[in-house]
Formats: C-alpha cells, sequence, structure tokens
C-alpha cells in the first residue's frame, strides 16, 4: 500500500512543482521547457504512466486518473500561461514595429488627365445624354469636305494657304470638325444628332491665345420642323449643364458662311458672374461657341431637301471653352505637358 | 468700326445712353467690343495763350513761357520750341489729371517753379505725336476745358463688323440699324453740288476697259482748291475713327468713306496724263509705286487705274505715288466706282495690302452709292477747300444690276424661327433696315433687297434680318421634339478605358503637337530612314519647328520630358492617345490611333527607396492596357530597333501582327535630350488593341483543390522567359492551370552566362480531386522537355 501511497504523492509533487515553474516562466521559451519537464517523454510523470502496468486493478485505475487530472490540469496551466505569456511578447514586439502614419504612402497614385480630354469628354456627355451619337472623321480632308460641302466656295479666304496647311493640291489638315459633319450627313439620312470632338489645325503662329493645332466640339441636329427656338434651348441647356445652372447664356446675331441664320452664344462670366472682371475684358460674359441654321446650300449639297428638313450646327473652341471653365491664360500651356501644369487636373 | 456718338446722331435722334445703346446693338446686329469716352482721364487742362518765351537760365534744352489762362498769367518751363507768342495750347494746371493716371503739380526745373504743364498730342491720347506741344485753335477760348475744345467730350464706340456686312462700315450704316432697333427715323441728306465750272467732258475722259472687274466708274472735277489742313471737327472725328489727318482733300475722302462706306479716290488733275482715265486689266509683271512707296509687282487679274500713259492706282486698294494729291494741289480729279468685289479680293491678298478701301471693295461696295458719295465730296470741298465743280460727272456704268426680288415664305419663317410672327410685323421690320417689300400675300412676301445689303440674296437670309430684328432674345427655348438614343460605340467606349487604365497606372495625359520637325531625328542621331522621319510635309508650313505630319506619337512624348527635365521637374510619366500620319495609297494620308507612355527621371514615392524607371515600368504599362482591355494573346519578343536600348526591347506582337515596341530608350538618345538615367518608353497601335478587346464574361470559379509544384530551370541568358515559359506549360499538360514565374536568379548556382527562373505550377482538375502521382507524372514531363532544350533542372 506504501507503494500506491508514495506514487500518488510523487504524482502530486510533480503537480505542484509543474504548476509553480509554469507560474513563474516569464518567456514562451521557458514555459515550453517547463512543459517538457512537465509532461514531455522523459518526465517523472511520463515514466509513472509507464510503470502503471505493474499495478494492481485498483491501483492501476487510482494512480491512472491521478496522473490524467494532473496531465490535464498542468496543460490548462499550460495554455493560459501560453496565452498571457504570447500577448505580453506581442505587445512587446509591437511597441519596438511603429510606422509614422504620416509619412508619404507607397501606393503609386494614379495620373492627371489633360484638361483638354476632360473637357471635351463633358461637353460629350452632355451632348450624348441629349440622344446624341460621336461621329469622328480623319484629320486630313479634301477640299470639298472642309470647305465646299459647307458653303465656302473655291475664293473664301480661308481656303487659301494663308489660313489652311494644305499637303497638296486640295489636301488640307481640317480647319475645323465640320467635314465630319458633311461625312455624317452623307451617310445616313435624317434624322441626325450628332456632336463632333476633334483635332483641328489653321495657320497660326504659336501666342497667348492662337496654336496651329488646336480642339473643336462641333454639333449637328437636322430633322424635319427643326426651329432656331430648338438651337437656342440645346445650346442654352448644354451651357448650364457645363458652367453650372447659375450662369446665363445669351444669343447675338453673327456671321458663318454655312449657317443662316447665324449667332453667337455668351455665357456669364464665371469669375464675376456677369459682374465684370479682367478675365471678362469688365463685359460681364464671354464668348464660347458659334451656332445657327444649316444653311439650306449645305443640306442641298449632301443630297437633304431643304423644304423638307432643316438643321441646326454649333461649334466650339475645347481650348477656349477650358479656358474660361478653368481660367487658363494661355493657349501654349495645353500643348507644354509640364507635369506641374497636369497636377491640378482631375476628373 | 469705329463711330463717334455725336457723327451717329446726325443720323439718327437717338436720345439713349450711348452705352445702352450699343449694347442692344450687339444683340441685334452687331458685336460690340467697347465703348471708350474721349478724354477719359483728362480733368484741369485748360486752353491758355503764349504770352512770351524767355531762355531757361540754367538750362539750354528747355524754355521758360509765360501763359495767359484767362484768369492769370503763369510761368511754365517747357521742354519743345514748336510754338510762339499768340498760339493757344492746351495747359494742364496744378492738380489736373492726365490720361494714364498721371497727375501735375508744381514743381521746379532747374531750380525754377514750373506753375503747371503744356501737353502733346500723346500726352492727351490724342494720337501718338509727341514731336512738340498741341497747337490749338485760333479760336479756342481762353481758359476752356480742352475735353470740349477737341470734341473730347464725345463718346467712341467700336463694333466687330462681321464680313457679310459691308453697310455697316460706316457710321450711316450703323445709324440705320439703330433707327430701325430704337423705333427711330433715318436721315441721311442728299448732298447739294453747285456745278459752275465747264462740262466735265471738256476737263478729262473716262474709258473702262475691264467692265467684269470694273462695272461703274464715276469721275468728278473739281478746279482751284486750297489743299490746307481740314477743320478740327473733321480732324476729331478721323482721329476717333482711327484715321490719320493728312490733308484737306484726303480727309475730306476719307471722311465721307467713314460717313457712307464707300471709298472714294482723288487724283491731282494737273498730274493725270491726258487728262484721262482708262480702267483696264493689269499686264502680267507691269509695276507701279503705290502711296505707302511700295513697288507693286501686278498680274492679269488685277484691275488698274491708269491714265493716257501709264498705271495710276491699284484699283480699289491703294492710289499710285506720282498721281498723289499734295499740299499744291489744286485741282483734282476725284473717282466713285464699284469694283468686282473678288478681283479686289483676289489682288489685296496677293498683294499683302489691306485698306480701308479694299476691305469695303471686297466686301461689297453699294454699286448705287457712287454718285452720292461723289457728289457729298464736292459738298464738302467746296466748303472747306473752296473751288469750282466741273459741270456734270463722266459715269461709265456697263449695265445696271437687276434687283433681285427675294420670296419670303411667312409659315416657313415662322416654323424656322421657332415662333409664329405676323406678316405685317415681318414687312414692317424688314421694311425699317432698307428693304422694298413690293408685294405681299396671305402666304408670302416679295422682297427687294437694297444695293448695299449683297449679303441678302435668299430666304433664309430674311428669315435671319426677322430673327435679329425680333431679338434672339425673345425667341422661345425649345428642344427638338423626336424620341432618339445616343451613346458612344464600342471603340469610343473602349478609348476611355484605355485612358483611365493609364492613368491608373500614374501616368499622366499629354496633349503634344501633332506637326513635328524635319530636324528632331537628326537630333536624335537617327539614320535617314527611319520611322520617326515624317514623309508627309505641309506646302506652306508657318514654320520648320511645325512643318511634318507626326507619323509617331513617342517624339513628341521625348520632347515634352525633355522640357519638363529642363524645367527641373523630378519625375516624369506621361503617356498621349493620339493620330499618327503615314502616306496612304489614296489622295488622303493614312491616319492610325497610337498610344504611347514615357517615364523618365525618379520614381515618385520618395522616402519607400527612390529609385528610377526601367523596362518593366514600360511593360508594366503594356500589362495594363492587355490586363484592362482583357486581351490574352499578346506577346513581346526581342528585336532590334535603334530607337531602343539594344539589350532592353522587345516588339509587341499581337496576333501574329507587330503593332508596337516597348522598352527603355537608347541612353544616346536620352542623352541628346538631356534625360538622366533610364528612360522607360513604348508605343503600340490602338486600333489592333481595341480590335482584340474581350467582352466581358462570368467565369468558372473552381470546385476542386489544386496541386502547386515550384521548379527552377537554368538557361542561357538570351534563352527569353517568355519563351521558357511556353516550354514548361506545354509540357506541363492539359492540367496545368497557370504557370506564374516567381523567381529570376543570377549568381553563382546557375552559372556563368545562365539564368535560373523559376515558376510555380498550378494543376487542377475541373471535375474532381487530383492526385499527387498526376501532378508528379506532369512534372515528370516539364522536367523532360527542360532537358531535352539542353536546360537544366535546379535542385
Ligand atoms: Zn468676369
Amino acid at each position: 500500500m506504501s507503494d500506491i501511497a508514495g506514487l500518488i504523492q510523487t504524482v502530486e509533487r510533480e503537480q505542484v512543482a509543474a504548476l509553480e515553474r509554469i507560474a513563474l516562466s516569464t518567456k514562451v521559451a521557458e514555459l515550453e521547457e517547463a512543459e517538457i519537464a512537465a509532461i514531455g517523454r522523459k518526465a517523472p510523470m511520463s515514466a509513472l504512466k509507464r510503470e502503471l502496468g505493474g499495478l494492481s486493478e485498483e491501483d492501476r485505475r487510482t494512480l491512472g486518473r491521478l496522473l490524467n487530472d494532473a496531465r490535464l490540469t498542468i496543460e490548462a496551466a499550460l495554455d493560459g500561461r501560453r496565452g498571457q505569456l504570447q500577448a505580453r511578447e506581442e505587445e512587446a514586439a509591437l511597441q519596438h514595429d511603429s510606422a509614422d502614419i504620416t509619412l508619404p504612402p507607397r501606393l503609386r497614385a494614379p495620373g492627371h488627365p489633360h484638361p483638354i480630354s476632360i473637357v471635351i469628354d463633358r461637353i460629350v456627355d452632355v451632348f450624348v445624354g441629349m440622344g446624341y451619337r460621336v461621329a469622328e472623321g480623319p484629320e486630313v480632308e479634301t477640299d470639298f469636305y472642309s470647305f465646299e460641302a459647307l458653303n465656302m466656295p473655291a475664293d473664301h479666304p480661308a481656303r487659301s494657304g494663308f489660313d489652311t496647311m494644305y499637303l497638296s493640291e486640295g489636301v488640307a489638315l481640317r480647319p475645323h470638325t465640320s467635314p465630319v459633319q458633311v461625312r455624317a450627313m452623307m451617310e445616313q439620312s435624317p434624322p441626325i444628332y450628332v456632336v463632333v470632338p476633334g483635332r483641328c489645325y489653321r495657320r497660326d503662329s504659336f501666342d497667348a491665345s492662337h496654336s496651329p493645332v488646336f480642339h473643336q466640339v462641333e454639333g449637328l441636329a437636322v430633322d424635319r420642323g427643326i426651329s432656331f427656338a430648338d438651337l437656342k434651348g440645346t445650346l442654352a441647356e448644354f451651357a448650364r449643364a457645363l458652367f453650372g445652372p447659375e450662369e446665363r447664356v445669351r444669343f447675338r446675331p453673327s456671321y458663318f458662311p454655312f449657317t443662316e441664320p447665324s449667332a453667337e452664344i455668351d455665357v456669364s462670366c464665371p469669375t464675376c458672374h456677369g459682374a465684370g472682371c479682367a478675365s471678362c475684358g469688365w463685359s460681364g460674359w464671354l464668348e464660347i461657341m458659334g451656332a445657327g441654321m444649316v444653311h439650306p446650300n449645305e443640306l442641298r449639297a449632301v443630297g437633304y431637301d431643304p423644304q423638307d428638313v432643316s438643321g441646326f450646327a454649333f461649334g466650339m473652341g475645347v481650348e477656349r471653352v477650358a479656358m474660361v471653365a478653368y481660367g487658363i491664360k494661355d493657349i501654349r500651356q495645353f500643348f507644354e505637358n509640364d507635369m506641374r501644369f497636369l497636377a491640378g487636373f482631375a476628373g | 468700326m469705329r463711330v463717334s456718338w455725336s457723327w451717329l446722331r446726325e443720323f439718327v435722334p437717338v436720345e439713349a445712353a450711348p452705352e445702352d445703346v450699343a449694347d442692344r446693338l450687339s444683340m441685334r446686329a452687331v458685336k460690340l467690343e467697347r465703348v471708350e469716352q474721349l478724354g477719359a482721364g483728362i480733368s484741369g487742362v485748360i486752353v491758355g495763350a503764349v504770352v512770351d518765351v524767355r531762355p531757361h537760365p540754367q538750362a539750354d534744352n528747355v524754355v521758360l513761357v509765360n501763359v495767359d489762362t484767362g484768369t492769370d498769367v503763369r510761368e511754365i518751363v517747357c521742354g519743345a520750341h514748336n510754338y510762339g507768342p499768340g498760339d493757344r495750347v492746351p495747359v494742364a494746371m496744378p492738380g489736373a489729371t492726365l490720361p494714364g493716371g498721371m497727375e501735375i503739380s508744381e514743381r521746379a526745373v532747374r531750380g525754377i517753379t514750373s506753375h503747371g504743364m503744356m501737353c502733346s498730342a500723346r500726352e492727351l491720347h490724342l494720337s501718338e505725336d509727341h514731336s512738340g506741344i498741341l497747337i490749338l485753335p485760333p479760336d479756342a477760348p481762353l481758359g476752356a476745358d480742352v475735353r470740349t475744345v477737341l470734341g473730347l467730350d464725345d463718346v467712341v464706340i467700336e463694333f466687330d463688323v462681321t464680313s457679310n456686312r459691308p453697310d455697316l462700315l460706316s457710321v450711316a450704316g450703323i445709324a440705320r440699324e439703330v433707327a430701325a432697333m430704337e423705333g427711330l427715323p433715318f436721315r441721311i441728306p442728299s448732298p447739294s453740288v453747285p456745278e459752275k465750272g465747264a462740262a466735265v467732258s471738256e476737263r478729262a475722259g473716262v474709258t473702262v476697259k475691264d467692265a467684269k472687274g470694273c462695272p461703274r466708274y464715276l469721275a468728278r472735277v473739281i478746279t482751284g482748291l486750297r489743299n490746307g489742313s481740314s477743320p478740327g471737327w473733321m480732324q476729331r472725328r478721323l482721329v476717333a475713327a482711327g484715321m490719320r489727318p493728312i490733308s484737306a482733300i484726303v480727309d475730306i475722302t476719307n471722311y465721307v468713306l467713314l460717313e457712307r462706306g464707300h471709298p472714294l479716290h482723288a487724283f491731282d488733275l494737273a498730274k493725270l496724263d491726258g487728262p484721262a482715265i482708262v480702267v483696264r486689266r493689269a499686264k502680267k509683271g507691269e509695276r507701279i509705286t503705290t502711296l505707302d512707296d511700295v513697288e507693286r509687282v501686278l498680274e492679269s487679274d488685277d484691275v488698274m487705274i491708269c491714265d493716257a500713259k501709264r498705271a495710276v492706282a491699284v484699283a480699289g486698294i491703294m492710289g499710285g505715288g506720282d498721281t498723289e494729291v499734295s499740299t499744291e494741289t489744286t485741282d483734282i480729279l476725284l473717282e466713285s466706282a464699284y469694283f468686282d468685289p473678288q478681283r479686289i479680293a483676289a489682288t489685296a491678298r496677293r498683294l499683302g495690302l489691306r485698306t480701308e478701301a479694299s476691305v469695303r471693295f471686297e466686301r461689297g461696295a453699294d454699286v448705287e452709292a457712287v454718285p452720292g458719295a461723289a457728289d457729298r465730296v464736292c459738298e464738302l470741298l467746296l466748303e472747306i477747300c473752296g473751288g469750282t465743280v466741273a459741270t456734270g460727272v463722266l459715269d461709265v456704268m456697263a449695265r445696271r444690276p437687276k434687283p433681285k426680288p427675294v420670296r419670303l415664305d411667312i409659315a416657313r419663317a415662322s416654323t424656322l424661327i421657332g415662333v409664329s410672327i405676323p406678316a405685317a410685323d415681318m414687312a414692317s421690320m424688314l421694311g425699317s433696315i432698307g428693304m422694298d417689300v413690293t408685294s405681299s400675300s396671305r402666304t408670302s412676301l416679295r422682297v427687294i433687297p437694297p444695293s448695299f445689303r449683297p449679303d441678302v440674296a435668299i430666304e433664309e437670309d430674311l428669315v435671319e434680318e426677322i430673327a435679329r430684328l425680333y431679338a434672339y432674345d425673345r425667341i422661345p427655348e425649345t428642344l427638338p421634339t423626336g424620341g432618339r438614343t445616343g451613346g458612344l460605340t464600342r471603340d469610343q467606349r473602349l478609348r476611355r478605358l484605355v485612358r483611365r487604365v493609364l492613368l491608373g497606372t500614374g501616368l499622366s495625359e499629354a496633349q503634344t503637337l501633332s506637326l513635328t520637325s524635319p530636324s528632331l531625328p537628326d537630333r536624335l542621331g537617327l539614320p535617314a530612314e527611319h520611322a520617326w522621319r515624317g514623309k508627309l510635309t505641309l506646302q506652306t508650313p508657318l514654320s520648320e519647328e511645325e512643318s511634318v505630319l507626326r507619323p509617331a506619337l513617342l517624339p513628341g512624348l521625348l520632347l515634352a520630358a525633355e522640357r519638363n527635365i529642363a524645367r527641373r521637374v523630378r519625375s516624369v510619366a506621361l503617356f498621349e492617345i493620339g493620330t499618327v500620319f503615314a502616306p496612304g495609297n489614296d489622295i488622303l494620308p493614312k491616319e492610325g490611333l497610337s498610344v504611347a507612355w514615357l517615364m523618365a527621371g525618379e520614381m515618385p514615392g520618395g522616402w519607400h527607396g527612390e529609385r528610377g524607371y526601367d523596362v518593366f515600368d514600360a511593360t508594366g504599362v503594356l500589362h495594363a492596357l492587355t490586363e484592362g482591355l482583357g486581351i490574352g494573346d499578346l506577346s513581346v519578343e526581342p528585336s532590334q530597333e535603334v530607337v531602343f536600348h539594344p539589350n532592353r526591347n522587345g516588339l509587341v506582337v499581337l496576333n501574329g501582327a507587330r503593332i508596337g515596341q516597348v522598352g527603355e530608350l537608347h541612353p544616346r538618345i536620352a542623352r541628346a535630350l538631356d534625360i538622366p538615367g533610364r528612360v522607360a518608353v513604348g508605343e503600340v497601335l490602338l486600333n489592333p488593341m481595341l480590335a482584340a478587346a474581350r467582352e466581358s464574361v462570368v467565369p468558372e470559379i473552381p470546385r476542386f483543390p489544386a496541386i502547386e509544384r515550384d521548379i527552377a530551370v537554368i538557361v542561357p541568358d538570351d534563352a527569353g522567359a517568355m519563351r521558357v515559359e511556353s516550354v514548361v506549360r506545354d509540357a506541363a499538360g492539359a492540367l496545368v492551370e497557370s504557370v506564374q514565374l516567381f523567381d529570376v536568379y543570377r549568381g553563382a548556382q546557375a552559372g556563368e552566362g545562365q539564368v535560373s527562373l523559376a515558376f510555380r505550377l498550378t494543376f487542377r482538375h475541373g471535375e474532381r480531386t487530383l492526385t499527387d502521382d498526376e501532378a508528379t507524372s506532369a512534372m515528370g514531363s516539364v522536367t523532360s522537355a527542360v532537358g531535352e532544350r539542353g536546360w537544366r533542372v535546379r535542385e
């Protein structure tokens, strides 16, 4: 009997020692040593377990249960202590792993769109919303599409080599996007609602307000019963969509060879809202586009009957609109592609 | 066109404020440029009379002048000497202000106090003349405000007249529009010319041999004139309109030109051979020295005015120096004519000579205004220069042009304008601007436009007149009624996607010129035959810099990078989407849409470890494009292209077609542009990319687990990762889902000239769980395929 009592004492002693060692561990590594000492293969309790076979049935059951309980108790203590120590150690490690959240981020930022593209997309989107499709065409055109079909006869000053950049006889860089309108009209019969963005060329030297390369958005609506009132409504709607509903729009008589009647459209200056400031020359208004009812000669040139259909056309310089919208003073900035200039644009 | 308010009011009794009238007119007829108050900024400048002039004791270049201002005699120190006792001069009193904000105070000049300042024309902003003090008319009252004496209490309105409205290039023409707008009467007095001299036919002759170029030529002869300077009121109006006073006779013809819009010319009769006028075509190569002392060489389409022997004027543009009116001139032949607009335009353009006369003739003068304009000149000559007008006129007119009536469909006009306007209103509006509404029915008007409106020829022209007189502002705003759908095409949508993708990679968008310099390829040291040498050259470029259509976008981006770097910008990352040009088979060149990108300088990101860009940034952009567009079968093949670093570039191949190039710029070219470090660049044609873009599909998410195996292959340096990968992939068989390169190693374990490429292969079966044996067997095939190529598997 003393045998079994001694064994029980050994188990109880081992358990107390193990629990004490666990409680006194200060690092996860010490705890692991404590675990091996208490319940590892070479631990006294493991040796006792191997000796169970030589005991009586009753002793074996008593000691087995005791050993099992002791092991569960030790393991629970280990888990508890391990949790504590790991949390403490992680806490300590995080203290050393600090980052200054205000340093510049690593992710590469997106680039900046060009203001001309932004403005073209915005203009186009307004008209697409009104049911227009987008038409495009070549930048080099024949005189027929650039001039003749637009009611600009051979002696029209714009057709001279002074204003237009010719590549060969009768072939020139388009001075406006109007040829695309002509092509659109020749390709389909009315109703036709198109908006035409694109690059154009004029024989101008670079200065603050001229560039030999520039962009236009033109548009065309041809249908039965299209009126000047429709032109007004469409373009007023457009100008408010682009410049904001608080700006006013006005229509003045003007002259273009390809429209009759013709109009120029002013928008109240977005800087001073019409009060007058330096950017609008103290007039309160900024001219943004030209428009008019399509000249009957132009309708005839593409095979339409001016008695049957009518239409309006409009055109604006994208750089001009961008200069008005963003307050840019020098057109050359658009083509210098200075990273610091581009960085200003988003959208 | 600059119009003085006082002049305008001679023809229309308008009482409203000039600014308001100008604003309203801008909305009805002609665009307002600006309204100028003459004499703005002038105050405290009065008329004084010079009493005596004495030398300054301390200075040679200034004098002491006693000036009587009516209330006192004050001593003024003055630097000019063009006056004497009795002359009336403008005196800026202490406290006066001059245009430009200059304030006058008493101040000492070399020890003597000047009690005011005498002013030049320039100091009063009257003209550029600063050669001396402005001498005022002798009757100018002492002490009077010079603004009144000089007519500076007037307002000048400047209008931007469109090229279709020659009638508005005159004070009377503007007045006619004001009258129509304000509902006021328009009056232009008919000049009265007492003819007292001999019959004009005894004094001169007129022959027109070029009736097409000169449909009407009228001459009058005036003798016994005194050609001094014109009166102050006339000079003031000419100056206000932007013309320079010359002599009474010339000023009078210019005055009538401004008043009525009809150009006239005075020849010195004594200098005309014959005296006779012959109007004919020029002989090719014929020469004439014009008033501006320039010798002009003519072409056979030019209309010439000649005397019995020689050319005396380029018709409708400028007179010749030989027959010019001078201060000695007493007798003149006055020309009032109508010339063919297109002929005048062509000559003026060719000679590069744009005059007040040529502008009016080329836009279309009024053939019926010919006699009245001549008479008005005679009237003013008699009043100002004395003299006698010869009896009768020499008026040669081939055939009076018949006015062409235009039919106006009342209903159509209302429909086109978009608002219903009663026929009677239309008729009265048209009548108010000189249209002759000869008959009307319930449905239409028959309208004869006046001879001064050559721009009105068809029904739509009348519609415009009605719309603007009704006022654009009053026309309602409506929208076209037909329902329709708009939208972007597939290509247009994808192009926007390309932009967004490129912006997402950190590149900013550039817009470079489509016109380049032919010498740029030389600067970059490119060979004589190279794709960057554009073959499409402008016929008449403005400058060599912008004379060739760009064959590629990258050169433009390189110049943008050069400019940025030169401006000390540290990081350049740009892309451009734009048109490139090549000679075509047709009459038009071939145009293609291209996309190019460039990265140079420091990569942004600062403290994370600054580094420059390299070839993999360039291929990264290409990868972003293919991922963004969903293009699968694009490959990059090693290539030789002089623009690129010889060993760090590749051809971009899509579906077997070469569509571009990507890599690092050749260091020599970067050096030529002063761009430091490696420059990552690429350019591909966009249309094939857009065509290869795939539509969105819902992918199948795998249900069975995958097995991953790694293998490192040691290959020669030049084997090409993409090729090794495809060998591995092919050998791995149908079960391989992906092959991912995850490590590249060069060093001792790989061996000299060798590189180790490590791939992760993922195997999966779509219908069941794969076994380890299947993966192992596939890897065995990979190992033997690698071995067959003489490569090694790294253990
Ligand atoms: Zn403003």
